[in-house]
């Protein structure tokens, strides 16, 4: 109960540091939709103690706000490069850039070759498959992008505008494929 | 006539064996061959060219046998002078003083080397912590590699250790991001999961370090301080256990041993986490 206040002001914090919409909208998102499960990470960090070992509460939380940080900080580093060269998406090459510049060249290798199987399976699947699979994953991501925009607020209005355009195209390919 | 005459007593002998067997099967003429083939047999006795071949071998081993006897003749006078000549000048030039010196010298750097050994200081700690860290980057290793299997032989791409929808929304809450592709949202988990394990790992050393078998937050911290990748969350961190107090002491310590100047100069943080220039 204690961390519940004191993490939503690192959160503000950290944003304020990049806009004052940033601190509004990290301090209007929940707790439960800023953190990973604590499931999961304990089951992760298990992976990397013997079997007779054991973890504390506090040590959990400590890495799953770690772990959050780590989002975020990989992720404004690679929106930043994107917006350098005026793009507005970003993709796994950013992704993978941005690790590298901060010093997690150790993730690159294994994540590249992970990017390059997902890829092929991508190709494959859209030379397969029916479009109106994939209208209906672009529909999913659509509807995750919409109830993302409504509970963070009026802060994501410009979001919410953004994904409406992109789900227009969506639309159209439909439309392509229907004829 | 002789060999006729010969060969008459022996046809008995053959005609007998033909009276076992029908007569047809064996003409005259065979029986006459086979007569003539016997009496050259008889009359036909190789011990004289058996014993002239080898009183011709005996004769070539006598020959062989006389190169023995000329070896005296093999070698002039002269070259028995040279080889005499040369026996003296090395009795007359004896190689003790070089060996001798270089004996001494050997002896002398011999008894140079202990003299270091006696003065180097103990490397118990040193090797222990060597050791210590040697054995914590090979089990690192051994995690990076039991996950980079795990990645290759995942075939599902819709499987993951953690939700795809909550790093999402992590993402979103950075004003900044516009869009995200898919790919992204498929990488992205397995950075997590390698950045908690390497965290982990570094915590979990440090309690190993500290005789404990349970991991604290004061390990994490630690961790935190320790390894320079890990430098943009001490603020967070720091400002957590600034705010509780009671981990005040090792973050502190943790903080000291780094020298890093976040806990006197929390100003300077911004620069420090961030050194990348942005934009």
């Amino acid at each position: 109960m204690a961390e519940a206040p004191a993490s939503p002001g690192g959160g503000g914090g950290s944003h304020e540091s990049g806009s004052p919409r940033g601190g509004g909208g990290g301090g209007s998102v929940r707790e439960q939709d800023r953190f990973l499960p604590i499931a999961n990470i304990s089951r992760i960090m298990k992976k990397a103690i013997p079997a007779n070992g054991k973890i504390a509460k506090d040590a959990k939380e400590t890495v799953q706000e770690c772990v959050s940080e780590f989002i975020s900080f990989i992720t404004s580093e690679a929106s930043d490069k994107c917006q350098r060269e005026k793009r507005k998406t970003i993709n796994g090459d950013d992704l993978l850039w941005a690790m590298a510049t901060l010093g997690f060249e150790d993730y690159i290798e294994p994540l590249k070759v992970y990017l390059q199987k997902y890829r092929e399976m991508e190709g494959d699947s859209k030379l397969t498959a029916k479009s109106s699979d994939g209208s209906i994953k672009k529909d999913a991501l659509g509807h995750v992008g919409a109830s993302s925009s409504a509970a963070e607020g009026m802060g994501q209005q410009g979001a919410y505008n953004q994904g409406m355009g992109y789900m227009q195209p969506q639309y159209h390919n439909g439309d392509i494929s229907n004829v | 006539m002789d060999p006729s005459q010969s060969g008459t007593p022996s046809l008995f002998p053959v005609m007998d064996i033909p009276v076992a067997y029908p007569p047809a099967a064996y003409p005259p003429c065979e029986v006459a061959v086979a007569a003539a083939a016997y009496p050259r047999l008889l009359y036909a006795p190789p011990d004289a060219a058996a014993a002239q071949q080898a009183a011709a071998a005996q004769q070539q081993q006598q020959l062989l046998g006389a190169p023995v006897v000329c070896p005296p003749a093999a070698y002039p006078p002269g070259e028995v002078a040279v080889a005499a000549a040369a026996y003296p000048p090395q009795l007359y030039a004896p190689p003790d003083a070089a060996a001798a010196q270089q004996a001494t010298a050997a002896q002398q750097q011999l008894l140079g080397a202990p003299v270091r050994v006696a003065y180097a200081p103990p490397d118990a700690a040193a090797v222990q912590q060597a050791a210590a860290a040697q054995k914590h980057k090979h089990q690192l290793q051994m995690l990076w590699l039991e996950l980079r299997r795990e990645i290759e032989a995942t075939t599902d791409f819709k499987k993951h250790n953690i939700p795809l929808s909550r790093i999402k929304k992590i993402m979103r809450a950075d004003p900044d991001v516009c869009a995200i592709t898919a790919e992204v949202l498929v990488v992205f988990p397995w950075a997590c999961e390698m950045f908690i394990l390497e965290l982990t790992r570094h915590g979990w050393a440090h309690a190993e370090a500290n005789k404990r078998r349970m991991l604290q937050k004061s390990d994490i911290v630690a961790a935190i301080a320790r390894t320079d990748v890990f430098d943009f969350f001490r603020d967070t961190v720091l400002h957590d256990d600034a705010k509780e107090g009671a981990d005040a002491a090792p973050a502190a310590a943790a903080a000291a041993e780094k020298a890093h100047p976040a806990a006197g100069a929390p100003a300077t943080d911004p620069l420090a986490n961030y050194p990348m220039p942005q934009q």
